[in-house]
């Protein structure tokens, strides 16, 4: 692996203007700032490379969900790890080939959503002493994120350990063909930052989860945990691991008609409209439990209101946790719920 | 629509507990139902002519049956409607005897409501049930055995005698298996060798037998009828079509006497180039690749001695693996055994002291035929003192936990040949309760014990430790004085191959706790595996002695040409299919079929219908619901929970 100097943010739109005019991707997937505000783009020309903000601590949807079924181009996204690891899972489930993707990954210290303030530099712990003081929250999920360095990827850049500028780590020094970067080194004191922050984070997310628990327990309580939703589907529609091309739910038999709705009202004198809310999110819940990479997408979309992240924290931690996996760290892992192993789970025996 | 409903009284099994008239009465309130009834024995006589009369008459389009576990009776009410003129699938059972008045027998009330409920749920689902045809694929007439053991030999007789072409590989180069390499056998004393290698011969003599020894099973594919398999024939760098087995070449080996005979458990020694042993069928000599000078150097001299002995012309060291393609119809899997290796457990001292030895040794020095002619010696000299310890790596609860079956008759048996062999010898035996249950076998224990062979009773928890003291062994066993002893003969146990891991991967079947080969059904179906087609004979499904192992050999033959005979195979109806337009092509289905029915073809799943056994894995791992089982859609099991749900959820 080759381990490079960047100086700054703007070395690192170097290397992405280099692969665009060397021809090695068509396209660069990145946030860009423009006069209405930050926002993910495709950039084809070069020369509009110098107006992104690869780094904005801004997140409001998780753009894995953009790659689903990508083509047969090349091209380079810049993502935050819970999109880089998005990004991993569904490679394990055929939903994007990461061939065609130059993935590039930086150290995350925490997102913003965009509509509390529009961040672009990238965020150190004196930026969010400032942020505090200007009550710009960071994201929930990010306060509680146990996995803000990159996973597998194309390219990672590494901002924790360093005093100023950044770490570029990657396997396909090729790549990198035609700059002139100085080699550089991990800092050796990364590791000890990285964990002290994951225990922090991991501190909070016991917290929540604890919480969480204290209220959900039996089905009554989770019909009231989830009793304002109006089944708008934004959830479903933005996590990057709900990928059907059919979502049961718009099959005629998910998606109930008002005939079926009469006929299943018929049964007990009434029903509820929108029907089948706690069908739905248990749904998702299984569905998405083993691959849920914990971004809280869902609930920056959900116009209720519904704390989903909260529980998608104790779900994924449960899952995962039984089978010693976490989701998207790697692009080759065998998926664990149809992985079979002779002896495992032998305690539920 | 029109369906009927019949409750089942089960005699009093169900109305004992549950108001059988209450819930054919509440039945004819739900939806779509007709008529509803109730009697005494559904499954009886008169019962199914209830349905089929109101079939004709009534013109029923559904029949619901709540009685017992579909286990029990869905075949034969399937049959009943059919023959009334219904489609077969257009049947739905209702348990509410062992999901229902079984187990709860104490609450009547709550068990009849719950009848009601499992019945609503079986109209619910009845409504949505459609016909299904059943479809019919040929069979080659042809089968593969796959082990040349006694349980091989059997099957492959016995099927080549019904007429069909049998494949009989073995993975050495000869067949006979551990039979082969037995003394005498238990309880009548008759001699192994004399009793095996006539069907060894027969073997070789069938016409219909293609025997395929030195070689192994490396693939199947495809589905009871057609299956496709991949043999390799390693090279026995020996032209077999050659070869008369004269001999010549071992003797002239420059490693005559020099290697290690694994037929009389390494005790002798061999040739580089050998036969296993002199009654081996076939009769043709093998080149142990391992071992030969020229096959490992590329030079044995001036030129091999072995090809300049054969008078045939039968050495080619050049000779290669060859790799051939069988189709057969049915596979009966008789794989065999091998014993427990007693140095895992260090305290009998095997391997370290001589005169520790196990049970199978025993065999070859006890054997005419093995290294001493049948002169039982150790170091040299005839023992005076035997002591036969049992149960070394079975009944173990850190080990093999079963039962052998075998050792404590064996072990009879051994002490039995020294009392003959060595008339004044004084033979111990430590075992823990002897298991004497087959024909003859407890009649021949008292008349061992009477021989004068003494039998002494151990824990199996106590202590044992066998210690070296000079040129003898002395057994400590807990609660006994030491016996300084001359020979100790281990009974060690039966277990799976030890290569059961490649073995299971290329035959894809699965192993119970224990390891072996997994039957079925363990009372009513023990042949039978998983997969269609492919049956299980003598002990790699478990420990067998010979008479049992030529039974089931003889069971899996049968159960192996009985789809021969027929010549076609109807197919369960009831197998997965793809929604092509909802599937996203994430391969989790691919994954989770234990039957490879599934394949992932342009980025969509599709099922191979032989090799589906609607099992439903694949629709329950599908997130979209892309595939489904027939006879069990999203959309029939939703009606059902839906049906029963009384919240609004």
């Amino acid at each position: 692996m080759g381990t490079y100097i960047l100086e700054n943010e703007e070395a690192l739109k170097k290397v992405l203007e280099n692969m665009l005019r060397k021809g090695m991707v068509e396209g660069v997937m990145v946030q860009t700032a423009g006069e209405s505000g930050v926002f993910t783009s495709i950039i084809t020309d070069p020369d509009f490379i110098s107006k992104t903000a690869p780094l904005a601590p801004l997140f409001s949807n998780n753009n894995a969900v953009f790659l689903q079924n990508n083509g047969t181009r090349n091209i380079a996204v810049v993502v935050k790890p819970c999109e880089a690891r998005a990004i991993n899972e569904l490679k394990k489930l055929n939903q994007i080939n990461t061939d065609k993707l130059v993935v590039i990954c930086a150290d995350c210290q925490g997102t913003i959503n965009p509509r509390d303030g529009l961040i672009t530099e990238p965020l150190t712990e004196a930026k969010k002493k400032e942020l505090e003081k200007d009550s710009i929250p960071i994201r929930k999920a990010c306060t509680v994120c146990e996995h803000f360095t990159p996973p597998e990827v194309d390219i990672s850049i590494m901002a924790i350990g360093t005093t100023g500028g950044y770490i570029l780590a990657t396997d396909r020094e090729e790549l990198l063909d035609g700059l002139e970067l100085k080699a550089g080194e991990i800092p050796s004191g990364r590791n000890a930052e990285v964990e002290k922050i994951r225990k922090e984070n991991l501190e909070k997310k016991e917290k929540m989860v604890e919480e969480l628990d204290k209220k959900l327990g039996s089905p009554d309580t989770l019909v009231e945990f989830f009793k304002d939703c109006i089944r708008c589907d934004n959830c479903r529609d933005m996590c990057p691991i709900c990928y059907c091309k059919q979502c049961y739910f718009e099959t005629p038999l998910g998606d109930l008609r008002t005939d079926e709705m009469l006929h299943q009202a018929a049964t007990k004198g009434i029903l509820r409209i929108p029907p089948d809310i706690l069908f739905y999110q248990l749904t998702r819940n299984i569905h998405v439990a083993a691959g849920c990479v914990e971004c809280g997408a869902c609930e920056e979309v959900c116009p209720r209101d519904i704390p989903l992240l909260d529980v998608w924290k104790s779900i994924t931690g449960n899952v995962q946790g039984l089978f010693e996996y976490v989701s998207g760290m790697k692009r080759d892992e065998p998926l664990p719920l149809v992985g079979f192993k002779e002896s495992e789970l032998e305690e539920v025996k | 629509m029109k369906i009927g409903v019949y409750v089942c009284e089960c005699g009093t099994n169900i109305s004992g507990t549950v108001d059988v008239a209450d819930v054919a009465e509440y039945a004819k309130s739900l939806p779509n139902v007709a008529v509803s009834k109730y009697y005494k024995y559904m499954c009886s006589d008169p019962g199914q002519l209830l349905i089929k009369d109101d079939i004709k008459e009534l013109g029923l389009t559904h029949v619901v049956v709540a009685s017992c576990s579909p286990r029990m009776h869905e075949p034969t009410f399937r049959t009943v409607v059919e023959e009334a003129g219904m489609n077969a699938y257009c049947f739905e059972m209702a348990n509410i005897r062992e999901h229902c008045s079984w187990a709860h027998m104490h609450e009547k009330f709550k068990a009849t409501e719950k009848a009601k409920d499992l019945v609503k749920m079986s109209v619910a689902k009845a409504a949505l049930l459609e016909p299904l045809e059943k479809k019919q694929v040929p069979v080659t007439p042809a089968a593969l055995v796959i082990g040349g053991g006694i349980a091989g030999i059997q099957t492959a007789l016995e099927i080549a005698e019904s007429g069909f072409k049998t494949y009989l590989v073995e993975s050495t180069p000869s067949i006979g298996g551990r039979m082969a390499q037995l003394d005498k056998t238990f309880p009548t004393m008759d001699c192994s060798a004399c009793i095996l290698t006539p069907k060894m011969v027969d073997v070789a003599r069938h016409p219909n037998i293609e025997l395929l020894t030195y070689s192994e099973v490396t693939g199947i594919d495809g589905y009871i009828g057609n299956f496709t398999v991949t043999v390799k024939k390693k090279a026995r760098y020996v032209d077999i079509e050659k070869c008369v087995g004269c001999g010549l070449c071992a003797e002239a080996c420059r490693l005559k006497d020099r290697v290690d005979d694994e037929f009389n458990e390494n005790l002798g020694k061999r040739s580089a180039i050998y036969v296993p042993f002199p009654q081996a069928v076939p009769l043709k000599y093998t080149i142990d690749p391992e071992k030969c000078i020229f096959l490992k150097t590329g030079k044995c001299g001036d030129s091999p001695p072995c090809v300049g002995a054969c008078a045939a012309d039968a050495i080619n060291h050049q000779q290669e693996d060859e790799i051939i393609e069988l189709d057969v119809g049915t596979i009966v899997v008789a794989t065999g055994f091998d014993l427990y290796d007693p140095s895992q457990k260090p305290e009998y001292g095997y391997g370290k002291i001589k005169n520790v030895i196990t049970g199978m040794e025993f065999e070859r020095l006890v054997s005419a035929s093995g290294p001493t002619e049948g002169h039982i010696e150790i170091n040299g000299k005839e023992p005076e003192k035997v002591v036969f310890i049992q149960c070394v790596g079975s009944r173990d609860k850190e080990g093999n936990e079963y039962c052998s079956r075998v050792c404590c008759m064996y072990t009879a048996k051994h002490a039995h040949l020294v009392r003959d062999k060595i008339p004044g010898a004084e033979v111990i035996v430590y075992n823990t309760d002897v298991r004497a249950y087959g024909k003859g076998f407890e009649e021949f224990y008292v008349r061992v014990m009477d021989e004068g062979v003494k039998y002494l009773r151990r824990e199996l928890d106590d202590q044992i430790e066998v210690v070296e003291n000079g040129d003898k062994a002395i057994v400590k066993a807990e609660g006994h004085p030491d016996i300084e002893a001359d020979l100790v003969v281990l009974a060690t146990a039966i277990e799976q191959k030890k290569d059961i891991a490649d073995i299971s991967k290329v035959l894809k079947i699965s192993r119970g706790a224990d390891n072996f080969f997994l039957e079925i059904h363990p009372k009513l179906r023990p042949m039978d595996t998983a997969t269609s087609g492919i049956f299980l004979g003598g002990c790699c499904q478990g420990p067998k002695d010979i008479p049992d192992t030529v039974a089931q050999a003889s069971g899996a033959a049968a159960k192996a040409t009985i789809p021969l005979a027929q010549g076609k195979i109807d197919l369960d109806p009831q197998t997965s299919f793809v929604i092509e337009n909802n599937c996203a092509g994430c391969g989790l289905c691919v994954e989770a079929c234990p039957y490879s029915a599934i394949e992932l073809m342009d980025g969509k799943a599709e099922v191979n219908e032989a090799l589906c056994r609607g099992c439903g894995l694949c629709s329950a791992t599908c997130r979209s619901g892309a595939i489904q089982l027939k006879g069990l859609t999203d959309h029939q099991l939703i009606s059902m929970i839906k049906s029963s749900l009384s919240e609004v959820f």
